[in-house]
């Protein structure tokens, strides 16, 4: 593999709360290649979220802890002072989230706010500015740029209103965008636009991405390796066809078999039973053992290794996948 | 033959725009739901899909009167239920019930569980005295899968899975024969989504229950239903059973939000082509005159913006396009 342009590595962050620690992202590594595609997915409490916002230093330390380290340029983004940090952010790192609403400033010009970032990290001013502003609206899609520039936010749709965001976090062609659920929000014919989108400016761009999801047919369509977090822990990470046909780890088998599928016609689904782990409690043993159908003695005594049995696919069980037997 | 449960013919449910000014005057109307015609045969599910602002949830409320529409006729097993006076109407709603998305907004949290779900036997004065309620909760709640144990406890003390739970129980109390369930599923986790559906399958079963099933996330729709009504724009444009809507989809926006419907298969994703439709769903304020789609359809023509098509077909397929005659055939490629 070519030099990765971030390297996570036993990233943990911690919660500390009235009744405990809560370790809710633990140990986790991951290494994003150059205009690679890594998909982080999981369940709501998985840690997905909050990990991303401890690389970007996003996160209010109190009450978080974050340990590890997360190395871009050689640099641990994790120590880097605010100041160091500021000239990353939003420049060569940057990040959208799901809700646009909560990310634009409703008394502010769309225009205003596209400019900020590139008069502060391009150092372009006045007119040069608000040209690049345009072009960037044009590029994400936004017809008549010319006059919108100067519209609020509520006088967008849902959609034109994420593209606005997504115009942003690339405003200053970064060398990554992570997207936090970025197409959540949205109705699914304008998810495929978002997405055709995003995915056409990586290649003209070469950004890498990581993309942050809840929803697995999202993740086939955009990623190329796919992490699968489960409370706060790694339980798979291969390339995304390996990940979808061998389902070497049951959380993800379990996941897989849970979703309905256009087409397939049986009219039960395969339901994981019970519920995540609270964080404040977490089982002893594999984090996924009281829900899993192959739980055995060893996974509720030992937690077991992000073990690499095939070259580039990780799985956090005890067992290969031609023994798990129900 | 099925017989229907559910009969909407022409439903209408336009809100009133004012002006900002002292006279608030009537300016115009946001034509949320506008000419909806569908039928819920006894004992099935029929999935509503749409995307948000369709109109799906108002038709679903509208149904159940809990929004006045302002023109068309629904029939509950044979009654009329527009026509209804106050105390008739409310006879007929133990008969129905509804499930809603949020769990934790439409249950009160002041109120314990136990006595969530022995509210509308109170209201409705079913299962007698104070111990009859008691063993009734006891019963709905492990109906759907809680501990009967836990009727004192509050909505914060449960997931969001189980909360919707509480929500299914309320809504079985007064034995409903239909249930309009809008977007039961989208604020629960994919690992609990499953639970849930399953557990309204197996009410249906055991109760033989009749839903309306809401949902904006075609995935779901089709796995749960055993017909579907697309919506748009206030309109269903396209009802078929749930095999023949997934293999043969006629109406130019069901293709659209077929082909958009992210599939977690990813040689599938590299080998599809998705059809993209231009621009944004127009205003429900001022629609386009004709066919409501035609400002985004790829095969518009001169007769789309002059007439407005009739939901039609043969055989349960029925579509609303020009591009079909009223035997749901092809005409124009």
């Amino acid at each position: 593999m070519t030099q990765p342009v971030l390297s996570v590595r036993d990233l943990s962050v911690t919660f500390r709360t009235r009744e405990g620690p809560a370790k809710v992202v633990d140990r986790i590594s991951y290494d994003l290649g150059p205009g690679e595609t890594l998909a982080i997915v999981g369940e709501s409490g998985s840690g997905k979220s909050v990990s991303s916002l401890a690389l970007m230093q996003l996160l209010p330390t109190p009450p978080a802890v974050v340990e590890g380290e997360a190395i871009f340029e050689g640099r641990n983004l994790l120590t880097l002072d605010e100041p160091e940090m500021q000239k990353i952010r939003g420049n060569r790192i940057a990040m959208i989230f799901q809700d646009p609403m909560t990310s634009l400033n409703p008394v502010r010009t769309i225009g205003h706010q596209l400019m900020e970032p590139i008069e502060l990290h391009l150092g372009l001013t006045g007119r040069a500015a608000r040209e690049r502003a345009i072009e960037l609206l044009h590029l994400v899609g936004i017809p008549s740029a010319e006059e919108r520039i100067d519209d609020y936010p509520h006088q967008f749709s849902g959609g034109m209103r994420q593209r606005v965001v997504i115009a942003m976090g690339i405003s200053c062609e970064p060398d990554i965008l992570i997207a936090d659920e970025a197409t959540t929000a949205l109705d699914v014919t304008t998810q495929a636009k978002i997405i055709d989108e995003i995915k056409g400016l990586q290649e003209r761009l070469g950004m890498s991405l990581i993309w942050i999801t809840h929803d697995l047919g999202v993740v086939a369509g955009v990623a190329d390796r796919v992490v699968v977090l489960y409370a706060g822990h790694i339980m798979e990470e291969a390339d995304v066809d390996d990940l979808f046909r061998v389902r070497r780890n049951p959380y993800t088998r379990g996941l897989l078999a849970s979703l309905p599928v256009p087409g397939r016609t049986s009219r039960r689904l395969e339901a994981i039973p019970g519920l995540p782990p609270d964080p404040l409690r977490p089982p002893r043993g594999c984090p996924f053992s009281p829900r899993c159908p192959y739980v055995a003695d060893v996974c509720v005594r030992e937690e077991p290794a992000l073990r690499e049995p095939v070259p580039g696919h990780r799985s956090k069980c005890h067992f290969d996948p031609e023994d798990l037997h129900a | 033959m099925p017989e229907p449960l559910v009969s909407v013919e022409g439903l209408k449910v336009h809100f009133p725009v004012r002006s900002s000014g002292i006279l608030r005057r009537h300016v115009a109307d946001v034509k949320a739901v506008d000419g909806v015609d569908l039928t819920v045969y006894r004992g099935e599910t029929l999935g509503l899909v749409g995307e948000s602002g369709c109109g799906k949830s108002t038709t679903g409320l509208a149904i159940l009167r809990l929004i006045e529409a302002t023109a068309g006729r629904i029939e509950f097993d044979g009654i009329d239920v527009r026509s209804l006076s106050k105390r008739d109407l409310r006879r007929l709603r133990r008969r129905m019930a509804m499930i809603f998305q949020d769990p934790m907004a439409s249950l009160d949290p002041r109120m314990s569980i136990g006595d969530i779900v022995a509210e509308p036997l109170v209201v409705h004065g079913l299962a007698g005295d104070r111990a009859g309620r008691r063993r009734r909760v006891g019963e709905l709640l492990e109906l759907v899968g809680l501990n009967p144990d836990h009727r004192n406890r509050y909505p914060h003390e449960f997931s969001g899975g189980q909360r919707q739970r509480v929500g299914i129980a309320r809504a079985l109390a007064t034995e409903p024969d239909f249930i309009v369930c809008d977007e039961p599923i989208a604020a629960l986790d994919v690992s609990i989504q499953a639970q849930v559906m399953n557990l309204l399958q197996d009410l249906q079963d055991e109760l033989g229950l009749t839903y309306l099933f809401i949902a904006h996330d075609l995935a779901a729709v089709q796995h749960f239903s055993d017909r579907i009504a697309v919506m748009y724009l206030g309109r269903i444009v396209e009802t078929a059973s749930r095999e023949e809507l997934y293999a043969s989809p006629k109406h130019p926006y069901t293709q659209a939000l077929l082909s958009a419907v992210p599939i977690p298969d990813p040689e599938v994703e590299r080998n599809r082509r998705r059809i993209l439709l231009e621009g944004d769903v127009p205003s429900p304020i001022d629609p386009p005159s004709g066919c409501n789609f035609r400002t985004r359809c790829p095969y518009a023509f001169e007769r789309c913006p002059v007439e407005d098509p009739a939901l039609e077909g043969a055989e349960g397929h029925l579509v609303a396009c020009h591009l079909y005659d009223e035997l749901g055939v092809r005409v124009r490629g």
